[in-house]
């Protein structure tokens, strides 16, 4: 496999930090290359018109990248509008590399902890060089904001969060840090090159007793576990569900695996009143004496998510060890003793990060709870068919634009299952994409009786001079079996019987995860010319998806159901 | 307090173990007092040799509670001199450690 390639542009030694990327686990699917520091701008305009398919990574030092910082550091008399120009200037050299290049990534600028500037003024406006830096940072990520492909990262838990450097080591190498600053600086760097390759975490799944509330439930009953109640202990506990239903905002699925009586478990997570987490923030849940391995198994595959999207935390050592072994792709973190660390293990795992936030990631919850009721009514169905009528499908038909975007590039980039091709695109390529006349791109949302399951699908077609050609098919695996993905098959042989074409044709590239896919393709009458290769004789089509109920929408109305 | 070459070897070893975490296998210094720092058969590049004299001096502060001027750019030109392997510049550093004062060595 090809590495991803890295280049480091900064405006002191950073030869350091490309020696922790290199080393850091990941950091041999990586090329990292360092521009030399002497030639910051140089490095800027040269690979500016590179147009390769490499990640930049910026880090500058305000005072030697913003000439009127510098100034200000020597307590010159400096307007701070100067400054901001300044910025400007910067940000948009920054913009001019991210038109020609799949990401960029820059740290925020931080003053050394010995620097006091002003002192008890030092935060006034106009003239406090704290106050002047913290708007040279929100100056600088308010202007690349405006891109999609930029991502600044905070140094500044970093730089504060390590012993401070040598200076001596500035002055005989120009390294203005610590080692152990570049290491912080590349596990974040790392875990956001993850997050825009679709490798972040969807799910957390949580034991009970002892990690999620103090004491044995089976033995003291709800009344008696430690949670909340102004016992430092089950005010950690309470602590750490809040931080674990924080997560849930952010798109993250919360799921139980313990080992305990089920009808115990659930009274004391519905009745207990300093329960921060309640049946409904959970997308399920394995609450027997079976194996938690198996348990995990089955709950990840009810939920359609792969093992490797989850994080299992269990206060227990050797559970852990038992999942960590029976399934590697698994996240299963050291997990401290003490309850009040608790939520700093939490956070300090960085495997959350995404590369946007989309309406769907904050009500996802919501789903997932929907997909439980859905799940509830198919057993109590005689047939499936039955079931599918139940649910009153409605699908919307939208076209891909700026309004949509960060979701249909979390599809792209993080659907495995259900995905043609699985090429992974930036936002700028699918736009790019979409826009070619010759192609076409259509998101499709879905609802139904239970709720809207928002964006979920993605139809990419590419058109000849006589075949049309299904480039993308991309559909959520939380909607798989619910003839969505026939209906998308059903709008990709419309579209091209509208634009004339007798044939449909779907190359099919095999990936250790999409084997639903061709599936899908055996399923639905594709004919097989060799392997891989299907082909749909669009005038024999007579399939229409029973009972799923297709809109087209203009923006407009797409907007009112898909925003980020 | 005496501090004699093994403490110092000790000291200097620790701070190789930094080093190495960020240093591929093939270009890993071996923790031997003849491990060679500078000169025909050394594996660390410059800014090595850097991080290393300095992450000393840091160590002699904070464990030995000694400031000695370890990082010396006339050294560094000299591949048979005090930066040689990891005996010398431990050598080097018990001797300037011996003509000690209150402002460093």
């Amino acid at each position: 496999m090809s590495k991803l390639a890295l280049k480091l542009i900064s405006d002191f030694n950073v030869e350091p930090f490309a020696r922790c990327l290199r080393t850091a686990p990941h950091g041999t699917a990586l090329s990292v290359d360092v521009y030399s520091y002497g030639q910051m701008y140089q490095a800027l305009n040269c690979v500016a018109g590179a147009n390769e398919p490499l990640v930049i990574v910026v880090w500058t030092l305000p005072e030697r990248i913003i000439p009127s910082f510098s100034k200000a550091l020597d307590f010159e008399h400096v307007e701070f509008s100067t400054c901001l120009e300044e910025v400007d200037a910067f940000a948009d050299s920054i913009l001019a590399l991210s038109a020609s290049h799949s990401s960029v990534f820059i740290m925020s600028w931080v003053m050394s902890a010995d620097q006091k500037g002003y002192g008890l003024l030092d935060w006034r406006p106009g003239l406090g060089l704290h106050n002047l830096l913290a708007q040279m940072n929100v100056r600088l990520a308010t202007r690349l904001g405006a891109s999609r492909n930029i991502y600044m990262l905070n140094s500044e838990k970093w730089i504060h969060g390590s012993l401070p450097p040598s200076r001596k080591l500035w002055h005989a190498a120009k390294v203005p840090f610590a080692n152990a600053v570049f290491e912080k600086a590349a596990y974040d760097l790392l875990a956001g090159i993850r997050a825009i390759s679709g490798q972040s975490k969807k799910l957390v799944i949580v034991d009970l007793d002892q990690t999620i509330w103090g004491g044995v439930i089976g033995e003291t009953g709800w009344e008696g576990i430690q949670l909340g109640g102004h016992d430092h202990v089950g005010e950690a506990f309470r602590e750490f569900q809040e931080a674990l239903k924080a997560l849930t905002h952010r798109g993250i699925q919360l799921a139980i695996v313990s080992k305990n009586d089920e009808s115990v478990a659930l009274e004391a997570i519905d009745r207990h009143p300093e329960m921060a987490l309640r049946r409904d923030c959970f997308a399920g849940w394995k609450i027997n004496w079976q194996d938690k391995a198996a348990n995990v198994a089955a709950l990840v595959k009810e939920l359609k998510l792969g093992l490797d999207a989850v994080v299992f935390i269990d206060d227990n050592p050797a559970e852990r060890e038992r999942v960590r072994s029976a399934y590697p792709e698994v996240l299963v973190p050291e997990w401290p003793s003490d309850p009040s660390s608790y939520v700093t293990a939490l956070r300090g795992l960085a495997c959350f990060d995404t590369a946007a936030l989309s309406n769907e990631d904050r009500t996802r919850t919501a789903m997932y709870v929907a997909d439980r009721e859905r799940r509830d009514i198919k057993n109590t169905m005689e047939s499936n068919a039955d079931w599918l009528r139940k649910l009153e499908t409605r699908l919307l038909v939208s076209p891909v634009a700026t309004f949509n975007i960060a979701r249909v590039s979390q599809l792209f980039n993080k659907t495995n299952q259900l995905n043609l091709t699985t090429r992974r695109l930036s936002e700028k390529e699918i736009l790019a994409w979409a826009e070619h006349t010759d192609h076409t791109l259509l998101a499709v949302s879905a609802s139904d009786r239970f709720g809207d399951m928002g964006l979920v699908g993605i139809v990419g077609m590419s058109f000849d001079s006589v075949t049309s050609h299904l480039s993308d098919f991309i559909l959520s695996c939380r909607v798989m079996g619910r003839q969505v993905e026939e209906s998308m098959i059903h709008l990709a042989i419309e579209e091209a019987r509208k634009r004339g074409f007798n044939t449909l044709l779907a190359q099919y590239v095999p990936t250790p995860r999409n084997r639903p896919t061709l599936d899908v393709l055996r399923r639905l009458a594709f004919i097989e010319n060799e392997r891989y290769v299907f082909r749909y004789d669009i005038h024999t089509h007579t399939f229409t998806p029973d009972g799923i109920d297709i809109r087209y929408s203009d923006n407009d109305n797409a907007r009112q159901n898909v925003s980020d | 307090m005496t501090i004699n070459t093994e403490d110092i070897e000790r000291l200097i070893y620790s701070c190789v173990d930094e080093i190495n975490n960020n240093l591929p296998i093939d270009r890993q210094l071996s923790k031997t007092p003849q491990a060679i720092l500078l000169g025909e058969g050394g594996v660390l590049d410059s800014l090595s040799l850097i991080t290393l004299l300095v992450s000393v001096e840091e160590a002699l502060k904070m464990h030995k509670g000694v400031s000695c001027f370890v990082l010396d750019e006339e050294q560094m030109t000299n591949p048979d001199g005090h930066y040689h392997t990891i005996r010398r510049l431990s050598e080097w550093i018990v001797a300037k450690l011996g003509n000690s004062s209150s402002n460093g060595v």
